[in-house]
């Protein structure tokens, strides 16, 4: 049974990498960083199912999905050298609510009220998620970013 | 507050400066700042980041005090290079078209832009440079647009061989999209259509009887056109204060998903609610 689980997480996890993928192909990503924007979405996708599977509700995991992706992008478009939205938006990609919307309007179209009002609940809790994980580590990092760079101007007078 | 700052920052390098100040007009330093500027915007970079390259490239080139204030649609530039403020607009268009390949680029080419100050004949040159070997393929971008299909298909839960026919329809529908858009048909109107034709082939796949969830085939390719991105960036423009940029962001994003959402919504009405 746990065999059964584990197999079926890492295939939903395959499938994350190659709609990522996909993504980073259309949006020009390049290739040097191309291997760094798909571990972004691997740590998205294993943050959001962990706080799934720890009794997470679909807000928080989105939250913590975002915000993990966020971090990391931010820790790496340093390191590597590239803007942060390069690694951001692939990254998190993952947990667009492009399912939930379609059922959304499909309850709409088929007058199911209940369907409609309930995906489209949902959606919208994943989207704002989404954006509160983005924003959140955005406001930390702005201040922390400056810090750097003065650090960085500083030692390059004492030098 | 901001004129001493930005002084101090230029004290640090005036040394260097002096020499290509003579060389480069401020006319022309304010055109390669606010060219890079639009650049930015319209590869689908954030508004900050477009703001802080021009007020970088315009310190860097002997500016005083810059003050630019940027939406997607506009660029406003006021700069003192030592003789008075000028003050330049620039109209953007075309920004939607995400190009993270060339913001990467364009990013690199402003530092070296602040550090080398080159005269607009060399900017043209490098930015020619920097845009040609950043531009997508059509077929880089339609094997993008099939893996995203494939890939979000039977990542919600579809099978591989709905994930299979969802890559299969996307393929056509991109091929119209990129038709619509470059023949300058209506944004919106341009993913109605292609929204409606991916219901309709969606829709056709079924009445074949093959064994497969039209949710899901439906669902790959909806996120090709999704408006996910542009909600994300619009909610993050909001809370980082660019109300102006994240209002057009949102209003962008919710036309597109209602657009989205009324081509399927025809397709499954016309054809029944064989869904």
């Amino acid at each position: 049974m746990i065999t059964e689980e584990i197999i079926k997480g890492a295939l939903m996890m395959i499938a994350a990498m190659i709609g990522t993928l996909g993504v980073a192909f259309a949006f020009n990503v390049e290739k040097r960083v191309l291997g760094w924007v798909l571990l972004a979405s691997f740590l998205c996708c294993v943050a959001y199912d962990t706080t799934t599977a720890l009794g997470g509700g679909l807000f928080v995991a989105s939250v913590i999905g975002s915000s993990v992706t966020t971090l990391y992008s931010y820790v790496m478009a340093r390191i590597i050298k590239t803007p942060v939205t390069v690694m951001i938006i692939p990254g998190i990609i993952i947990l667009v609510p492009g399912g939930k919307l379609y059922y959304t309007m499909l309850g709409a179209v088929s007058s199911d009220m209940a369907m409609f009002s309930q995906y489209g609940k949902e959606a919208l809790l994943v989207a704002s998620g989404l954006a509160l994980g983005i924003i959140a580590v955005t406001a930390i990092s702005r201040p922390i970013n400056a810090l750097l760079n003065r650090m960085l101007r500083e030692n390059q007078n004492k030098i | 507050m901001k004129k001493d700052m930005t002084l101090d920052d230029i004290t640090d390098n005036a040394a260097e400066n002096t020499a290509a100040e003579t060389v480069i007009s401020s006319d022309d330093a304010v055109f390669i700042a606010i060219e890079m500027g639009k650049r930015i915007l319209t590869c689908g970079g954030e508004v900050h980041r477009a703001e802080e390259t021009i007020s970088r490239i315009c310190t860097a080139y002997g500016a005083v005090t810059v003050d630019v204030d940027a939406i997607l649609s506009m660029i406003i530039l006021t700069a003192d290079f030592g003789n008075g403020d000028m003050t330049s607009f620039r109209r953007v268009s075309d920004v939607g078209v995400n190009n993270l390949g060339r913001l990467a680029k364009l990013n690199a080419l402003s530092r070296r832009i602040c550090a080398v100050k080159p005269s607009k004949e060399e900017f043209l040159t490098l930015l020619d440079e920097a845009e040609r070997s950043s531009s997508i393929g059509a077929v880089k971008k339609l094997i993008g647009a099939a893996l995203i299909s494939f890939g979000f298909a039977w990542y919600f839960g579809g099978s591989l061989l709905d994930a299979a026919l969802s890559a299969l329809i996307a393929v056509p529908m991109w091929l119209v999209l990129n038709l619509l858009s470059r023949s300058n048909m209506n944004a919106i109107v341009a993913k109605f259509a292609v929204c409606f034709m991916g219901g309709v082939g969606a829709l056709l796949i079924g009445r074949t009887g093959i064994n497969c969830n039209l949710n899901m085939i439906m669902i790959g390719d909806i996120m090709n056109v999704v408006p996910g991105v542009v909600l994300t960036n619009s909610l993050r423009d909001l809370f980082g204060g660019d109300i102006m940029s994240g209002l057009f962001r949102l209003c962008t994003a919710l036309l597109d998903a209602v657009a989205i959402a009324c081509g399927y919504a025809v397709a499954i009405l016309v054809f029944g609610g064989a869904v």
